[in-house]
């Protein structure tokens, strides 16, 4: 009986040990500014003199691509990630089977790209839920930063940016660079990537985005205009690495 | 393929678990036992990502006796109530009453919440007090004010049955009954109540068409109102959106300026939770009258009137969606017209699924 027993637990193990390859962590932490988010009541200025509460801070990342030194790529496939400030789990994405060697740089997509959107089947459903998804027009919603503001005239903030179709085309591809150290990748191992996003930086960059006019992206009359604005300023640095944990 | 492994893996592991008990039972009333696989259909426009526990697969067995089991008035303190007394198949597992009722005519200070589609639900009860339908179930069963009653005396009833017994040996290999079995059983029945043959899911695989009514309603229901554009929604999506028609997530609808019922912060202890409440799925809505948490509303039209024209703006933590969303310009409410709203309920009485209400999978075993 007990060898019966011990050979169940073995025999499932011997498939295809991928003994070539190594994994990568790629942990998101959010701040506001140099504070940690807090969802909920906590406020926070932005620098424009407006200031904010946030409710819900969610967006998916996609087409993770890894750069060595060389300029060869490893691009990982089928990664895509809904990471959600309310999900602690969902802010930590993991590769596996990740060629070893240093890499320099990772980018990604941030959001969802075109071919996945019009291919998959059922429609929508790497969020089943739908809180990302909209059925009308069978988008995915790539960025949501929810929450309220005195400066809005609704109280609401409600930025949800999406589209892939020119003219409001919001896909953003994102390229970090590892300044001053590589990512180490070995067989076995799992090196994590600390990756900070300033939600700040999503309404100054470029298009600094005042509350009293601009709250939401879903009402209003300019809505589309205002989407690409802000998918400009996130593109241009919300996301750098913070450091890099070899292990 | 799968229902190999399946059967191996209850041949291989049901005696490892009998060495313990060895000593005190008899060795040939406990040999091992084969226990079939439950096939449980998804429906294809559903997410591929039901949740069913490694520990506790679906069986034909174990799902016939957690069907039992959910009928089972022993499992109440006087006898008198089962889960099937608040939770009716007819009215989609409901009650029908404002607040449950339990033992003693015990008051509840919540609505009974309808069962459905649960094998996909992360977290469960109203305010997400359980996680897994495992744990769900000792929740009701011991709760004071529902079947009260300690899982412990319910497992002691069971076993002086002639009745149980030998069902559990079938489901899980032992005639001793073990309040982790009752749990488990009642989960894997609960994990079949499917409902994925409404109107609305027949329009989907295009056996019908909606009416025009509806189909207005439905797009009311996915869009978000922007005057400017001339775009009327009513914004319900974004809370009950999807194929399982939920966030399944916490809310703060604009019901109350101050609560009485702190709902999901007194699980989490955040003073960000103070006044949510799980969105619950809108399929079978039509039926599981009254409505929210506390059953305050009696028809689907004093919810449409609620969300349209009485959202408490000041409500702490109220849900940002409720503050922006309005067919006005520069409104503060949401303002549908009485036709939208006509429209909007048309629309979610295709969500209703008599297939489901009348499945005798899902019925009352003891009853004719």
């Amino acid at each position: 009986m007990a060898v019966l027993a011990a050979c169940s637990l073995t025999s499932c193990e011997d498939d295809d040990p991928k003994t070539e390859t190594g994994a990568v962590s790629i942990r998101m932490d959010h701040v506001v500014g140099t504070a940690p988010l807090v969802l909920g009541s906590t406020r926070y200025a932005v620098g424009s003199g407006d200031s904010l509460t946030v409710s819900a801070f969610s967006y998916f990342v996609s087409n993770i691509r890894l750069r060595r030194q060389d300029g060869t790529e490893y691009a990982a496939p089928s990664s895509y990630f809904l990471v959600k400030e309310s999900d602690a789990a969902s802010k930590t994405l993991v590769l596996k089977d990740v060629p070893p060697g240093d890499y320099a740089s990772m980018s990604f997509l941030l959001g969802v790209d075109s071919t996945r959107t019009v291919t998959e089947a059922p429609a929508g459903s790497l969020d089943p839920t739908s809180t990302m998804y909209w059925p009308m027009t069978r988008e995915y919603i790539f960025l949501k930063l929810e929450g309220t503001s005195r400066q809005s005239p609704s109280s609401a903030l409600l930025f949800h940016i999406a589209g892939y179709r020119k003219p409001v085309n919001t896909l953003r591809t994102i390229t970090l660079p590892f300044t001053g150290s590589s990512l180490p990748v070995r067989q076995g191992k799992t090196p994590q990537v600390h990756v900070k996003a300033d939600i700040l930086k999503a309404l100054t960059g470029p298009n600094p985005i005042r509350f009293a006019t601009v709250y939401s992206t879903m009402s209003g009359s300019n809505t589309n205009q205002n989407m690409l604005k802000i998918a400009d300023n996130y593109a241009a640095g919300m996301f750098r690495v913070d450091h890099i944990m070899a292990n | 393929m799968a229902l190999n492994l399946t059967r191996l893996r209850a041949l291989l592991l049901l005696p490892a678990g009998m060495l313990l008990l060895s000593c005190c039972t008899d060795p040939l009333e406990e040999e091992p036992v084969v226990t079939t696989p439950y096939q449980l259909t998804i429906p294809s426009n559903f997410p591929q990502n039901a949740r069913i526990p490694a520990d506790n697969p679906l069986t034909e067995e174990g799902v016939a006796l957690g069907r039992m089991l959910f009928y089972e008035p022993r499992l109440s303190r006087d006898n008198t109530l089962s889960c099937g007394s608040c939770h009716q198949q007819s009215k989609a597992f409901t009650d029908g009453r404002a607040l449950a009722i339990g033992v003693n005519g015990a008051r509840h200070t919540r609505s009974s919440m309808s069962l459905v589609n649960l094998a996909w639900e992360p977290v469960l009860n109203w305010d997400g007090a359980a996680t897994t339908l495992e744990t769900q179930a000792r929740l009701p069963l011991e709760n004071p004010v529902e079947m009260h009653q300690l899982l412990g005396e319910g497992v002691r009833k069971l076993q002086q049955t002639d009745l149980y017994p030998p069902l559990f040996r079938k489901a899980f290999g032992s005639t001793t009954i073990t309040e982790q079995n009752v749990l488990k059983a009642l989960a894997q029945f609960q994990r079949t109540l499917i409902s994925s043959n409404s109107r609305y899911d027949r329009s989907l695989r295009r056996e019908l068409r909606l009416t025009v009514d509806e189909q207005r309603g439905e797009a009311l229901y996915n869009n978000h109102p922007n005057p400017d554009l001339s775009i009327a929604g009513a914004d319900c999506m974004h809370c009950h959106g999807g194929p399982l028609f939920t966030s399944q997530s916490f809310h703060n609808n604009g019901l109350d300026a101050t609560f009485t019922d702190p709902g999901r912060k007194g699980v989490t202890g955040l003073a960000v939770d103070n006044g949510k409440f799980r969105a619950p799925t809108l399929r079978n809505i039509e039926l599981t009258a009254p409505y929210m948490h506390d059953g305050r509303f009696a028809t689907l039209e004093d919810v449409l009137d609620h969300y349209s024209d009485h959202v408490k703006r000041s409500s702490p933590n109220i849900d940002p969606l409720l503050l922006d969303a309005s067919n006005t310009l520069n409104g503060t409410q949401l303002d549908l017209t009485q036709t939208q709203k006509n429209q909007i309920i048309a629309f979610l009485r295709t969500l209703t699924d008599t297939t489901f209400t009348r499945d005798k999978r899902f019925s009352d075993p003891f009853k004719p």
